[in-house]
């Protein structure tokens, strides 16, 4: 086996074909969109469509390519295959909850089955997890791109199909229990309480759940990208999310480091002493995490903006950045 | 009679004291030695990951997580690692050590109460000292003698009752 130190680029994630969900999250304010969006852009060359969710509620993929994206999957201006969305989790909760009371409205159990549902810890998150499933499946995507929301939600939200599962776990077998009991009162109360529908529901996201859970652990369907700056921080808030990201078994070996001062030549006093510290982290980085494919992009003069911004910044994904030595000509 | 009188004191403080202050440290100290002698391999096994679990944090403690974090995170992750092992394993080792302690503290108790009871019953005959009779009715030096000193003497059960009640209020 090669001892050399893994390609410093993603280009790894271009070449496996079997990707399907690929997750990048970061501490924020370390390039988490920027280096999502050029991630989609550079999958949008290999596959026959890509799609882009931002799941953080601070929704910068609008800002990044310069156009309004909603709830709904919208093709991005420019490309054929690269679609985009924004969803915010509290909001799929709510019209989840008045989509239900809609269908049924004179169900009695529906208020108590929602009450009972939303003491389990995690709950919340995990439904508004099922609902971004549900309209991913419905369409029918080659690969999805999670921009997804600082570390501690990302966490959170990675975990939800292992909680969601037990928490549906749980519910199935209260229906096996209670289901008979509940039908006796409906029919004395005279209200056609359709039990068995919403047990039935309940079982088969379980089942959808499953499987995507399944998915998740699965090296050759799923991987997450972490996204960081060569500082103290943001590299501890890495460490910690590897280390959970392992315990849940979900693959990672992917690092993109940003905004770093790769300029041999600079004189600049300030610049200097901030490489000097960039270097020594990224010193640590290497040792650390050899088995992983570290990306070094150097901080960019103007701000990565609009499609043309976007594209040029992505090539650095993909090819290692070599600085121009001729800069004093 | 005076030395009947200032042993049993003695005794009881020392009961008192050894109750208080050293009996814990008595059987922790025990069970510490039973864990270096005894051949059980879950016992070794748990002081063992105890052992590296302390080297870790003492290493981990001397490590800069700013200058060396590579370092510091490779003995971060082998803590949390021992961590939840040493805590699965400690489950198993909890029980043996709470019944473990639960038993040498009954054997300590029957120790010291079980030797004060024999001294009382050995001497149950003895009186420890006399009361003028004209003190108290005759009924109450009849129950002070109980149960088989002298007629118009304190028994030394009585006097060691007496005793406890004392230094449990003192101390």
């Amino acid at each position: 086996m090669s001892f050399d130190p893994l390609p410093g680029t993603l280009e790894n994630l271009l070449e496996q074909t079997s990707l399907k969900w690929i997750f990048v999250g970061g501490k924020g304010g370390v390039g988490k969109t920027t280096t999502s969006c050029s991630l989609a852009i550079q999958m949008s060359k290999v596959r026959s469509s890509v799609l882009l969710i931002s799941t953080d509620p601070a929704h910068n993929l609008s800002d990044a390519f310069g156009t309004k994206f909603g709830k709904d999957a919208r093709k991005v201006p420019g490309f054929d295959n690269l679609s985009a969305m924004e969803i915010d989790p509290n909001l799929s909760i709510q019209e989840m909850t008045e989509q239900a009371d809609q269908q049924n409205p004179n169900n009695p159990l529906s208020g108590m089955m929602q009450d009972l549902a939303f003491t389990i810890p995690g709950i919340d998150e995990a439904l508004a997890f099922a609902e971004i499933l549900k309209q991913i499946k419905s369409m029918e995507f080659d690969c999805v791109i999670f921009d997804t929301a600082p570390t501690g939600h990302t966490l959170r939200f990675l975990n939800f199909p292992t909680v969601l599962e037990k928490a549906l776990g749980k519910l199935g077998g209260l229906s096996s229990r209670f289901g008979p009991m509940i039908n006796q009162m409906g029919s004395i109360m005279g209200v056609n309480a359709n039990e068995q529908d919403l047990f039935g529901k309940m079982e088969s996201m379980r089942a959808n759940i499953s499987e995507v859970n399944k998915q998740f652990k699965n090296p050759d369907l799923t991987t997450f990208v972490c996204v960081c700056i060569s500082e103290f921080l943001s590299l501890y808030e890495t460490e910690r999310m590897i280390q959970e990201l392992t315990s849940y078994e979900i693959d990672t070996h992917n690092i993109v480091v940003n905004q770093l001062l790769l300029d041999p030549n600079t004189t600049c006093p300030q610049c200097m002493a901030r490489r000097k510290m960039q270097q020594k982290y990224l010193a640590q980085i290497e040792e650390l995490y050899e088995d992983f494919h570290v990306v070094k992009v150097p901080q960019v003069p103007a701000e990565v903006r609009g499609t043309e911004a976007l594209k040029s910044f992505s090539e650095m994904l993909v090819k290692p950045y070599v600085y121009p030595t001729s800069g004093k000509e | 009679m005076m030395d009947l009188i200032i042993s049993t004191i003695l005794l009881s403080l020392f009961i008192h004291f050894f109750d208080k202050f050293a009996k814990k440290r008595t059987i922790d100290g025990a069970y510490r030695i039973y864990v270096s002698v005894s051949n059980n391999k879950d016992l070794k096994k748990n002081k063992e990951i105890l052992e590296q679990l302390l080297t870790v944090k003492k290493e981990l403690n001397a490590t800069s997580s700013q200058d060396q974090f590579a370092k510091w995170a490779r003995l971060n992750r082998k803590y949390e690692q021992l961590s939840q092992e040493w805590e699965k394993q400690s489950a198993n080792v909890k029980i043996f050590q709470d019944t473990f302690k639960r038993v040498l503290s009954l054997f300590l108790w029957i120790l010291t109460r079980g030797f004060r009871f024999y001294i009382q019953f050995k001497e149950s005959k003895t009186p420890v000292f006399f009361l003028p009779a004209f003190l108290l009715p005759s009924w109450a030096l009849w129950v002070l003698s109980l149960p088989r000193s002298i007629y118009g003497s304190v028994s030394l059960t009585v006097w060691n009752f007496a005793v406890q009640k004392t230094i449990s209020g003192i101390f």
